[in-house]
């Protein structure tokens, strides 16, 4: 078995940060209450990415029209208010290798790497394979722009319910899947940690964790030099995941005037049952806004369940009780099943409405709206589910980001281009100076005429 | 052909069947030979040089996490459940090879370590007994030797106490005795040597060149995981203490003391519900209006059926694999028995199968209605789960780039007949004939375990047929099938690969084949005895040994 185990890029972009010097510390009542005074830097940039699964139905979701004046296809109308802040693009391929389609799809989808050898038994025929061999852009963006607030990013999950590789998508490093937060509460809990704690009883606090943090430090260290190389690597990333605590309690924050506490999320009566589904997926929604618009983090993802998702869009009208992943197989001549996917899809698309919607409705200090800000991408580890292909994967991406994206467009490329290079052109609008991304024989450079 | 040459293992053999079939066959949609084309079955994995294999770094799972804490606070009192579930390979939650550590579940490690010092600093009494009459820094001490101890699962060196005592004086000179306890507390259980099963070893060893001893430490900390699924108790830190944890003996003495313990019995029902899949019952989602009857009652009562029925048939009856598979017998209530049309159960829950219908784990409803889709039946998974859990073979998965058409329902017909494509068409069959001849046996049960003589308005024909294997041939219905599987030894090897991957937390390589194949030679031996593999998985270099450069 090979080991999992390469730090390097994890270590050097902490690394940078450390260097940077610890800021000035500022207690979360302070990041609560927005303040104009401190609003005298540029407004920062986010990045979002929302996932939903299974592939769509393609000639359901492409834009008809030219790049400046095209219609919404169905499965993208909830969309319509935001047309203006969307660019929609056709025909980018996602690349992906080892393991199956759906396997390799979603560990590809945001590193544009392969995923290593290892233990995941997939369903297709190249046998099983392990974690993917990169870091997701998401994280990318992080290190470049995610240092100074209380959480580099923040990791959502709507019933991902598998920890392996059909439910990660976020990667620290090679091998270093991220955990998204399934629990709403709990992830309110992690945001919303010091609400109602005073200036003074915080800086004892942080002072008391910072002790306690240090001498585990040193302990780390101590048993470090004992193990062997792959074991210590193992440490080497639980101190990195320390030192991320630590840097966290040094926190600033450049919250916009629609930062408010919202208090803890009501959950639905179980977070397992399928019917609970869109109740929890608004209450993370919810929390992934407020998180942007406080600034306690500038990059955030969300999961909507899995690769291979087995969810049952009850809710819908009329209702749907097929498993996802089973209709998503059913063959093109199939016109009821290729209604529901396309219901279901369309019900997605309202959700990325919602999310445009809060955005658009926070207001920056600069007067701006956080959407203006905020660069978003929706992806799907397929293009078409009934053939796992992964030609013309739909991509959709929304907000100007801060102005490095001309939105209100629909591009069309030919000739299969690697999805890579919508990932270079992605980091590069997030001020990532990068020209390359991802596996490098897969990547030519930005895609042509996006930004 | 796909004859296996003998001198490979069984993890060879696997991987060339599937290169053999999944790459050419399936995927091309050339007609593939079928299965009897003869896959001679592999025999035990093959002992060529002795080997402890490879020892990831393991850290402890969710479920170990909430069960040392229990043990090492005496009581559930911290709140485990913002831990996220372990990384899942191989159908186990603990494997090693894929552990990831993410920034969320650090955080939780540092807030539950916070919680311990606050549990810890609210009840001095109970847990520093010095504090209630001399609370000052030896007393600190002695905690951080006693407590530190346990926490750590070793005694602590000079230097790591002597950090810990600076810990301690920060704390108290900040707070006072209670704080400064608090603080060591936090740190103790913040700790990789808390979190991780740290395993510097003890040395080269003249039993097993290239290997390193592990430290009787070590050793304890393996068998209480490994048993119990926990910390060491006193009896066990004693053994280590005094030196009676080093030879095979001193392994399988304990290890028979601690399946004394009730807390084996939590292991031996993790491992079943994980081999099985059956962690899925509880989110098998039925078509309500096909099912109407599976309800969440019904479902609990699958999953308590199971439950019992392992840990009476390994604990308190044949304590074999045989009779897990085979046993006419199981344990319910009353409306388990009528869902099943037995009649009710004896006072202490018992049910009589009669063995005509059920008999063993594969015919009760929790396995049925995992493997079960949500409006039908499902031979398919049926079949698949014997290919792969049961027989360690991994069937090549559908080709890409083809549209799967489960067939869908139709009154007229039975499932048998709407899954006749994937004989007719070779791209499937190739595949499919290694899945389906088992998986149709168990036709007489529907999508949620309902026993069935008619479907689509004909009789139901559970009638199928087992390849590959040592115990092949035609049988009609699951009963039969399990009773075949139950003298099968590539069965026993298999379960006690499962075992295998479980005990150590990762996949077998190449290397473990002495390890495994002494596993099977001692399962085989004692008839499939459970609680003789559990004391086997003591004995073998997998277990006693780490590879020397695996160290610095």
């Amino acid at each position: 078995m090979s080991h999992f185990l390469d730090d390097r890029r994890r270590l050097s972009r902490r690394t940078v940060l450390r260097a940077g010097g610890v800021s000035l510390a500022l207690p979360f009542l302070e990041i609560m209450r927005p303040r104009q005074a401190r609003a005298a830097g540029a407004v920062p940039k986010r990045f979002v990415v929302m996932f939903t699964p299974n592939g769509t139905i393609h000639q359901n979701w492409v834009p008809s029209g030219t790049e400046t004046a095209f219609t919404l296809s169905p499965i993208l109308s909830p969309l319509a208010a935001h047309q203006a802040e969307l660019v929609v693009v056709e025909g980018v391929y996602q690349q992906g290798g080892g393991g199956d389609g759906h396997q390799n799809g979603i560990g590809g989808m945001l590193t544009g790497q392969t995923l290593n050898p290892g233990p995941f038994q997939g369903g297709a025929n190249v046998g099983a394979a392990g974690w993917a061999n990169g870091i997701s852009i998401d994280q990318e963006v992080a290190a470049n722009i995610g240092g100074t607030t209380a959480l580099p990013s923040l990791e959502l999950g709507v019933q991902v319910g598998s920890a392996d590789d059909w439910g990660r998508m976020s990667y620290g490093g090679p091998n270093q899947p991220l955990i998204p937060e399934e629990n709403p509460a709990l992830a309110y809990q992690r945001l919303f940690a010091t609400r109602g704690v005073s200036p003074d009883q915080l800086a004892a606090l942080r002072a008391r964790k910072k002790s306690i943090l240090d001498a585990v430090q040193g302990q780390l260290r101590a048993v470090s030099a004992r193990l062997g190389a792959s074991d210590r690597a193992r440490l080497d990333q639980h101190a990195a995941a320390l030192r991320d605590i630590e840097t966290r309690l040094d926190a600033q924050a450049m919250p916009s005037m629609s930062c408010a506490d919202p208090g803890a999320p009501a959950l639905p009566g179980s977070l397992t049952d399928n019917d609970s589904f869109p109740a929890i997926g608004k209450l993370q929604l919810d929390l992934l806004a407020v998180a942007l618009a406080c600034d306690l983090t500038r990059v955030a993802s969300l999961m909507w369940s899995r690769s291979v998702s087995q969810t049952r869009f009850t809710w819908l009208s009329p209702s749907i009780t097929d498993v996802h992943h089973d209709l998503s197989h059913k063959p093109d001549d199939d016109a009821t099943s290729q209604d529901k996917l396309t219901r279901i899809n369309t019900w997605y698309a309202s959700q990325f409405a919602y999310l445009l919607d809060k955005l658009a409705g926070a207001q920056e200090t600069d007067g701006t709206r956080l959407l203006d800000n905020t660069l978003l991408l929706w992806s799907n580890e397929l293009g078409k589910g009934n053939t796992h292909s992964r030609q013309s994967a739909p991509y959709v991406l929304a907000g100007r980001a801060g102005g490095a994206l001309r939105t209100g467009r629909f591009l069309t490329y030919t000739g299969d281009p690697p999805h890579n290079n919508l990932l270079v052109s992605l980091l590069q609008a997030m001020d990532v100076p990068i020209t390359r991304f991802g596996k490098d024989d897969w990547c030519t450079g930005p895609l042509s005429g996006l930004l | 052909m796909w004859t296996i040459s003998p001198g490979r293992s069984r993890v060879g053999a696997v991987a060339s069947w599937m290169l053999l079939i999944g790459a050419g066959a399936c995927a091309a949609g050339s007609p593939p030979a079928g299965p009897d084309a003869a896959i001679t079955p592999a025999a035990g994995p093959l002992c060529t040089t002795r080997d402890p294999g490879p020892s990831p770094l393991r850290r402890l799972t969710a479920a170990e996490y909430a069960r040392t804490v229990r043990d090492l606070f005496g009581g559930d009192l911290l709140d485990v459940s913002r831990l996220p579930p372990g990384e899942r390979a191989l159908g186990f939650d603990n494997n090693a090879d894929v552990i990831s550590t993410s920034d969320l579940l650090v955080d939780a490690y540092e807030a539950l370590a916070e919680q311990a010092g606050g549990l810890v600093a609210g009840a001095l009494g109970t847990y520093v007994p010095c504090a209630m009459s001399s609370p000052d820094a030896a007393c600190a001490a002695q905690f951080v030797k006693d407590f530190g101890g346990r926490a750590w699962r070793r005694p602590l060196d000079d230097s790591e106490q002597s950090a810990l005592a600076s810990v301690f004086a920060d704390g108290a000179t900040a707070g006072g005795f209670g704080e400064g306890i608090a603080r060591v507390t936090a740190v103790l259980m913040a700790s990789p040597q808390f979190l991780y099963r740290l395993e510097p070893g003890a040395g080269a060893t003249p039993d097993l060149p290239g290997a390193v001893a592990l430290s009787p430490y070590e050793l304890a900390t393996r068998l209480s995981y490994l048993l119990w699924g926990s910390m060491p108790d006193a009896a066990l830190f004693d053994a280590a203490a005094n030196g009676r944890l080093s030879a095979p003996n001193d392994l399988a003495r304990e290890a028979r003391r601690m399946m004394n313990d009730e807390r084996a019995h939590a292991i031996v029902s993790t491992f079943h519900a994980e081999w099985l899949g059956l962690d899925k019952l509880p989110a098998a989602d039925k078509d309500a209006v096909i099912y109407p009857m599976f309800t969440p009652a019904l479902a609990d009562a699958f999953a308590k059926e199971t439950s019992r029925f392992i840990d009476e048939v390994v604990w308190n009856r044949e304590g074999t694999l045989g009779a897990l598979l085979t046993a006419p017998y199981t344990f319910g209530d009353a409306s388990l028995a009528s869902f099943y049309g037995l009649p009710a159960p004896a006072a202490d829950g018992l049910i009589q199968t009669g063995g005509t219908q059920r008999a063993g784990l594969l015919t009760q409803g929790a396995f049925l209605a995992v493997y079960g889709k949500a409006n039908q039946s499902d031979p398919v998974h049926r079949g698949r789960f014997v290919r792969e859990r049961m027989l360690c073979t991994t069937p090549p998965p559908p080709p890409q780039n083809i549209a799967i058409r489960p067939p869908e329902l139709d009154p007229r017909l039975t499932t048998r007949q709407r899954f006749d494509q994937h004989t007719s068409d070779p791209a499937c069959s190739g595949c499919h004939e290694l899945l389906d001849p088992i998986g149709f046996g168990f036709e007489h049960y529907d999508g949620i375990g309902r026993w069935r003589d008619m479907e689509g308005g004909q009789p139901v024909d559970g009638s199928g047929a087992l390849s590959g294997t040592d115990v092949d041939g035609a049988f009609d219905g699951a009963v039969q099938l399990a009773g075949k599987l139950a003298h099968s030894t590539d069965v026993q090897a298999c379960y006690a690969t499962q075992w295998f991957r479980f005990g150590y937390g990762r996949g077998e390589t190449d290397a473990d084949g002495c390890s495994l194949n002494q596993l099977t030679t001692a399962f085989v031996a004692a008839n499939g005895d459970v609680r003789e593999l559990i004391v086997a998985l003591t004995q073998t270099d997998a277990f006693r040994y780490r590879r020397a450069g695996d160290l610095p």
